[in-house]
């Protein structure tokens, strides 16, 4: 559509987004809102200035790792996913060593992000890497890859009713009542009709939840079983993760690091 | 000379208990002082006896009213012993005619044109049917129908019938009380079927047939007690079911109307995201080509081609809309919210052209 096509004002609806976080159902999500709206719902993943752009083009919204900036969204609801950043570093780190994405396997040039593991040699690609270094040293690759995304998790405000948070490991197994609790959250009326938004975003949820079933055939879902961080983060890498996120876990709402397996 | 005023508040002063089978409230009996007022009554018909009969003795030179003689059937006097011998009936107006509606009614012959016909005879199905049938050849352009007890199922039936249909305009409700004004469309007629002329049944044709054994009930539900025009809920009811059809049929929707209702139908039913709307329809010429929520602009005309319904969204514009795609019979025109006076006036408007272009052909 040309540029310079003439809009005619309207009244804004409130910006929907998903704010979730890499290893977080991050794919779940996805699955569910592409399913409920169709082209209406566009994931811009960690593109935050894409996002700013075009959000408005879109009923729903999904975005990753970063803090959007509010002012610049009008009036919205965001739903929120978080995860444990333990979990996420186990997650991903597994994940990651692969090679299962495409960026994962580009050499260190073609990085496009900022946050470069010190570890990386400048002829590897990032699954290199993990695959090169054990897995002590990749847990820490990947709390370094990680380290701004967990940074911005520690800037979201916390009394913003606009903005409502669910964890993880509260979803895992409630994923149809809290898929059903974001459609409320969005302001979708729920009536006894198979096509509300809301309806829909329930069956899909249901069809898409980690249940055994995803897990045998979707290979992007390793295992879903929260607290994993407790059989693999070494004294080492709890170290370095206290030291790097002192605050972190208790921001978030999370054990204390003081309980891994791993220590006792 | 009584005035009505004087009329209304001797009604006002009556007992509560003062008919078996309890009374028109006051501010519908003013509603009636004020729609009845404003034109020559001849003739009335009244079913059932109560307060109106009093009331509609001083409005009307000549009123026939269809009464039960419920002193027999309840076993004491009431409602027809007590308005035959109140004082406030106007002497020499009214003419009783006593017992059952269903047979009283149905044997009459009416010679003369009527200009009020007041239906509150028995409620049960398909009594106030019966009643209509009976009644509405006879009421003449610009004659009042009222329909009392509109909250009584069977009755809100022929409500829901009467506000869609050509022959009348709903000039308002007063509570249970419907007030409907003849239009000058042609009277349908009694002997013959057409009942694909009838806006109440072409826009839900068909009616959804295959599930019957279960509860659902598919077909558009109209307003109910508490319900306001404004109110989303009322949206939803209505368009709902009809979103989910179009989208799994993969129906092109137009929606016509770029205004704050169109706005308030997103607000109301965040659903059409779901559904494939291909286009925004205006008739403003400078509109065309621009876009509204990443949408295109068309015209009207534009539809024929490429839409398969168009979704009429607007309170106040919403007949110029119909008017608009009346030439186009392979779009579906669809209503964003029931249909109030104005869409009557309209449809009996469109008919009248209709036939007359008919004719003219002829």
């Amino acid at each position: 559509m040309s540029e310079n096509t003439k809009q005619i004002p309207h009244a804004p609806m409130p910006t929907l987004v998903h704010c979730g976080h890499h290893k977080c159902l991050t794919v779940f999500v996805d699955r569910c809102f592409q399913k409920v709206l169709g082209g209406h719902f566009r994931n811009f993943f960690q593109d935050a200035a894409g996002f700013y752009e075009e959000h408005q083009r879109y009923a729903v919204t999904q975005t990753s790792d970063f803090l959007p900036d509010f002012s610049r969204l009008g009036d919205y609801k965001i739903s929120r996913f978080i995860r444990d950043p333990r979990d996420l570093i186990v997650s991903g780190y597994f994940y990651h060593r692969r090679g299962t994405e495409a960026w994962t396997n580009q050499p260190r040039d073609q990085w496009r992000w900022q946050n470069v593991p010190r570890a990386m040699r400048a002829d590897e690609t990032y699954a290199q890497l993990l695959q090169r270094v054990d897995q002590e040293d990749g847990l820490i690759a990947e709390m370094e890859f990680r380290a701004p995304h967990f940074e911005s998790m520690l800037c979201w405000p916390a009394d913003d009713p606009r903005v409502k948070t669910w964890k993880y490991e509260d979803i895992i197994g409630r994923e149809v009542e809290v898929m059903d609790a974001v459609g409320e959250h969005y302001g979708w009326p729920d009536d006894d009709d198979p096509f509300t938004l809301r309806a829909a975003l329930r069956h899909f949820a249901n069809r898409w939840k980690a249940n055994d079933t995803l897990r045998a055939w979707d290979k992007h879902v390793r295992d879903p079983r929260p607290g994993q961080w407790r059989d693999v983060f070494t004294p080492k890498v709890q170290a370095v993760f206290a030291a790097r996120f002192p605050d972190l876990i208790e921001t978030l709402g999370y054990e204390p690091i003081a309980r891994s397996r791993r220590t006792a | 000379m009584t005035s009505i005023a004087e009329v209304l508040k001797g009604l006002a002063a009556l007992p509560e208990d003062w008919h078996a089978a309890g009374c028109l409230e006051m501010p519908n009996l003013e509603g009636l002082a004020r729609h009845a007022s404003t034109r020559k009554i001849r003739r009335s018909v009244e079913t059932g006896t109560g307060k109106s009969t009093l009331l509609l003795s001083h409005l009307s030179e000549h009123h026939l009213c269809f009464s039960l003689d419920d002193a027999k059937s309840l076993g004491d006097g009431h409602s027809l012993e007590r308005a035959s011998g109140s004082s406030l009936l106007k002497p020499g107006v009214v003419e009783f005619v006593v017992g059952p509606t269903q047979r009283t009614l149905m044997a009459h012959t009416f010679s003369e044109p009527l200009q009020l016909v007041f239906i509150d005879g028995p409620h049960g199905y398909p009594f106030p049917d019966l009643e209509y049938f009976k009644l509405y050849p006879h009421l003449e352009t610009g004659g009042l129908l009222v329909v009392d007890d509109i909250h009584i199922p069977t009755i809100r039936n022929l409500f829901n019938f009467l506000r869609e249909d050509p022959m009348w305009c709903l000039l308002e409700t007063v509570g249970k009380t419907a007030f409907f004004e003849r239009t000058s469309a042609p009277t349908f007629s009694q002997s013959g079927d057409d009942w694909w002329l009838q806006p109440y049944n072409t826009r839900r044709f068909p009616v959804p047939y295959n599930d019957l054994n279960s509860l659902n009930d598919d077909s558009p539900v109209f307003m109910g007690a508490g319900e306001t025009e404004a109110d989303p809920a009322v949206y939803r009811k209505r368009l709902l079911p009809l979103l989910g059809r179009w989208a799994s049929d993969g129906k092109r929707v137009a929606i016509f109307g770029t205004g704050a209702h169109t706005d308030f139908l997103w607000s109301a039913l965040p659903e059409l995201w779901r559904v494939n709307i291909v286009a925004y329809l205006d008739t403003k010429a400078e509109n065309t080509g621009s876009t509204y929520r990443n949408v295109k602009v068309q015209t009207p005309e534009w539809t024929a081609e490429n839409a398969d319904v168009v979704l009429c969204s607007s309170f106040e514009h919403e007949l110029t809309q119909m008017a608009f795609l009346d030439a186009m019979p392979s779009v579906k025109v669809v209503l964003s919210h029931p249909v109030t006076k104005l869409h009557a006036q309209f449809a009996a408007k469109a008919k009248e052209d209709r036939e007359k272009a008919k004719a003219e052909a002829a």
